[in-house]
């Protein structure tokens, strides 16, 4: 339970104190006023009001560890120094030897002055021992929180009695106490409080987390403040203490041999930790790192950027002469120095170091660090006849991912032998573990990038597609009704389709397959429409405008890829059409007879577009021309409707579309089409969807008489 | 996923290759290879029997395509053979037959190198 105290509570608890103290100091001067027990409580009681001001102030309880000797060392200082003042003052001998001093304690103090001058020392050494003890007490806490211990309880309980027997002996605990008899009692609790100070003094891990040049600092300020302290032995400090109050006399002394007790352990104790400071030092150093490596490895997205980072930190992390990476290829199985510490002069070095990158092989095996602690290779140079021992030792480290694929490997070189301890191993695998984490990391992050980059690019590349197909059917005044539909497999498909309005009474028909799938069908959907838009209006012969968009695409078409394209001219007052197919699936027409419905298949020569730059296609392409009655039904479609797969492997084929477009004839364009795809997709229910399904459906109404005057 | 293997046999410098299963656009990397590597070793003679081959999309013509030039620049040629109907159609309507000569029997096709 922490106490807050305000201001004003501070100033009432001082202003009572000083009351206190001002009571204590002069009932001394009139010896048989008060009591001594009264004395003594005044002085006990303005103490105990001052200790919580005491605690809490922050100056005098220091927080860092060499601050807080270096407080106690100005702490004595400033005791001797009032000490002197004050022997001056009273006309002392300054000087005594507390070990051979007889039972004559007690000053001869006349005056006035003289009394306020003890008193006044009496107070300073009582205020001088609660911060020692309590600076004391919080080293041997140092990083622990139990306040206050058994130990401390138990010295404090014992020191209280050792305190009060002294007061009601009239005897002061001082060295007499041992040469005088009628003390037993005393020196029974005395020699207990010393016995649990004694243990206390023993907790001093303090000095472990001191690093090597606190360590060195402590020392000195300990050999400077130690003998300061027994010198307190062999001042008169403590009689005249004595002489005010037996209470802070008897607390001063035991306080002083803890002091003592504590100062001899606390350097004895930094004394044999020297040798080990650097390596604790270095251990330190190197936690240091790795968690400020694991910081800075988290943000890294750039894999040159991890290589330096590797050699960077390796190279702090465990004090080596050469780092370097070698990075695998999984694909060949084989290893590249990807990032090192030395010059690209140096790389024969390291051939050196380990020809045929046999280290590489026992390494990627094991998947295990491999430790080379001392070795001494002659490399030597043939020409020159010279020599030269290589000496040192070289560590290699894998980095493994979750799969066990060896990602890298990571040596380290050091020109003494021995020079890699385990825990430098422990520490580089920490760390090349991290690494691996970090490596898996970039992957994912650049797998997704790349999804994601996929996934926009597709979008992107449906809403050009969407824009380019056809939003309305010309109308032919009713002489030839229309349906047209398209169904993508994908997000993006590479079936065309377009209607040209030649004339009123000139219709162009053209249904296109893009081979591919995905954004490179798209964007030659895109060509091939510029194309035809481009010379549409320049071609009256289906065959000519076939011949120059092979010409025109030849060049501009990825070698691989190619187009299926058909191209009919409907004219509505011949009723004729004039059909080219480069490739493409065959021009289907029903024809309702009286019984059944005739279908005539339109399959003109002609080979794909983009397979050949005109020497065949010019020779081969065919045109025809047929006319047509009312009552026909033409469909055009792309092979995405015939190649469509059921589950046991077979394709809706050809003579299923003609069987459906058979049924459902009478039904008007839309209908009709709708009536086949439904077809498809039951067919191809729990098959695959392979490809983009393009029907265009054009029905020629029977004759209706019409009101509007044709031109002859 | 459909599967798909090219096997090769060697008859002094023509090369056969025999497809099989599906050749679509997931599998015609494979296919792609094989090819690669007969022109890597300049090995321009190629026989591509298609008994095996149940299905080809345009990605798969499409390989064949990518090759053709290269291969009858360099004196070589890719006949076909095998075909089944099927796939013989798929071909046809493309207009193939025109480019490449197909062949029913494999060694009508290796012959005529």
């Amino acid at each position: 339970m922490k106490k807050e105290f305000s201001q004003n509570t501070k100033i009432i608890t001082i202003v009572v104190s000083v009351i206190l103290v001002a009571f204590s100091l002069w009932s001394k001067w009139n010896t048989d006023i008060f009591p001594r027990f009264i004395r003594e409580a005044f002085l006990a009681g303005s103490l105990f009001l001052l200790l919580p001001v005491i605690l809490k102030s922050k100056k005098l309880l220091a927080s860092r560890l060499t601050d807080k000797l270096k407080n106690i060392l100005i702490l004595v200082l400033g005791l001797y120094l009032a000490f002197f003042i004050s022997a001056f003052l009273i006309k002392s001998s300054p000087f005594t030897f507390r070990f051979t001093q007889e039972s004559n304690y007690l000053l001869n103090v006349t005056t006035g002055l003289q009394h306020f001058v003890i008193g006044s020392l009496s107070y300073l050494a009582g205020i001088f021992l609660i911060v020692i003890s309590v600076s004391l007490y919080q080293l041997t806490l140092y990083r622990r929180k139990k306040w206050p211990s058994n130990l401390l309880k138990a010295a404090l309980v014992s020191g209280s009695i050792t305190l009060f027997l002294s007061f009601i002996r009239n005897k002061p605990v001082a060295v007499e106490i041992f040469v005088h008899n009628g003390n037993t009692e005393t020196i029974i609790f005395y020699v207990i409080t010393v016995f649990f100070l004694f243990l206390i003094s023993f907790k001093n891990s303090w000095v472990n987390y001191l690093n090597k040049r606190q360590k060195l600092v402590s020392l000195l300020s300990l050999l400077v403040t130690g003998p300061l302290i027994f010198g307190l032995d062999f001042i008169n400090l403590q009689n005249i203490i004595n002489s005010f109050s037996l209470i802070i006399g008897g607390a001063f002394f035991i306080v002083i041999n803890f002091l003592e007790l504590y100062v001899v352990l606390a350097f004895l104790s930094i004394l044999l930790h020297l040798p080990t400071a650097g390596i604790f030092d270095r251990k330190v150093r190197q936690l240091g790192f790795l968690q400020n490596i694991s910081r800075k490895l988290g943000s890294v997205q750039d894999k040159d950027v991890l290589k330096r980072m590797i050699i960077e930190f390796s190279s702090e992390i465990i004090e080596s002469d050469l780092v370097w990476y070698q990075e695998r290829d999984s694909e060949k199985n084989e290893y590249r120095l990807a990032a090192s510490s030395a010059k690209v002069e140096d790389n024969t070095f390291l051939i050196n170091l380990d020809p045929g990158y046999e280290m590489n092989k026992v390494i990627s095996k094991t998947r295990e660090p491999y430790v080379l602690n001392g070795f001494s290779k002659s490399t030597g140079d043939a020409k020159t006849d010279k020599y030269k021992r290589l000496r040192g030792s070289l560590i290699g480290i894998p980095l493994v991912s979750q799969n066990l694929d060896v990602m890298g490997i990571l040596y380290s070189f050091k020109g003494t032998e021995f020079a890699f301890d385990n825990e430098d191993i422990e520490v580089l695998k920490a760390f090349a573990n991290q690494i691996v984490t970090t490596l898996d990391n970039i992957q994912l992050q650049e797998e997704a990038i790349e999804k994601e980059r996929l996934k926009q690019e597709l979008k992107v590349a449906r809403e050009v597609q969407l824009k380019l197909l056809p939003k309305d059917i010309p109308a032919l005044n009713g002489k030839a009704e229309i349906d047209a539909y398209s169904l993508p497999a994908h997000e993006v498909g590479g079936d065309y389709y377009d209607f040209v309005k030649i004339s009123d009474h000139k219709l162009g028909v053209i249904i296109g397959d893009v081979s591919g799938k995905g954004t490179s069908a798209a964007f030659y959907m895109a060509e091939i429409k510029g194309i035809v838009q481009s010379l549409v209006s320049l071609y009256d012969s289906p065959r000519e405008f076939l011949i120059q968009i092979n010409k025109t695409l030849y060049d501009n078409i990825d070698k691989r890829s190619f187009i299926t394209l058909s191209y009919a001219i409907f004219d509505t007052e011949k009723m004729t059409v004039r059909f080219a197919r480069a490739g493409h699936s065959p021009l289907l027409v029903f024809r309702k007879n009286k019984e059944e419905t005739e279908v005539i298949t339109n399959l003109p020569k002609g080979i794909g577009l983009g397979l050949d730059r005109g020497n065949l296609f010019n020779i081969i392409i065919e045109e025809k021309t047929f006319e047509y009655k009312s009552g026909d039904v033409f469909l055009f479609y792309t092979d995405g409707a015939t190649d469509a797969f059921n589950a046991d492997g077979n394709e809706f084929s050809e003579e299923n579309v003609i069987e459906s477009i058979k049924e459902n004839i009478s039904l008007p364009p839309d209908l009709l089409r709708k009536s086949l795809m439904t077809d498809i997709k039951i067919f191809a229910k729990n098959g695959m969807v392979g490809d983009d399904i393009t029907l265009i459906v054009i029905k020629i109404p029977h004759e209706m008489i019409s009101l509007v005057q044709d031109e002859e | 996923m459909n599967t798909f293997e090219v096997k090769r046999r060697d008859y002094d410098d023509v090369s056969v290759l025999l497809l099989n299963g599906f050749l679509d656009a997931h599998t015609a990397q494979i296919f792609e290879k094989e090819l690669q590597t007969l022109v890597d070793e300049q090995r321009y003679k190629i026989v591509v029997n298609l008994a095996e081959l149940n299905y080809i999309s345009s990605a798969g013509l499409g390989v064949f395509m990518g090759f053709i030039e290269d291969v009858r620049e360099n004196s070589g040629d890719i006949k076909l053979s095998n075909l089944i109907p099927k796939v013989y159609k798929v071909f046809d309507l493309l207009g193939f037959p025109s480019l490449y000569e197909i062949f029913d029997k494999e060694e009508d096709a290796t012959s005529k190198f």
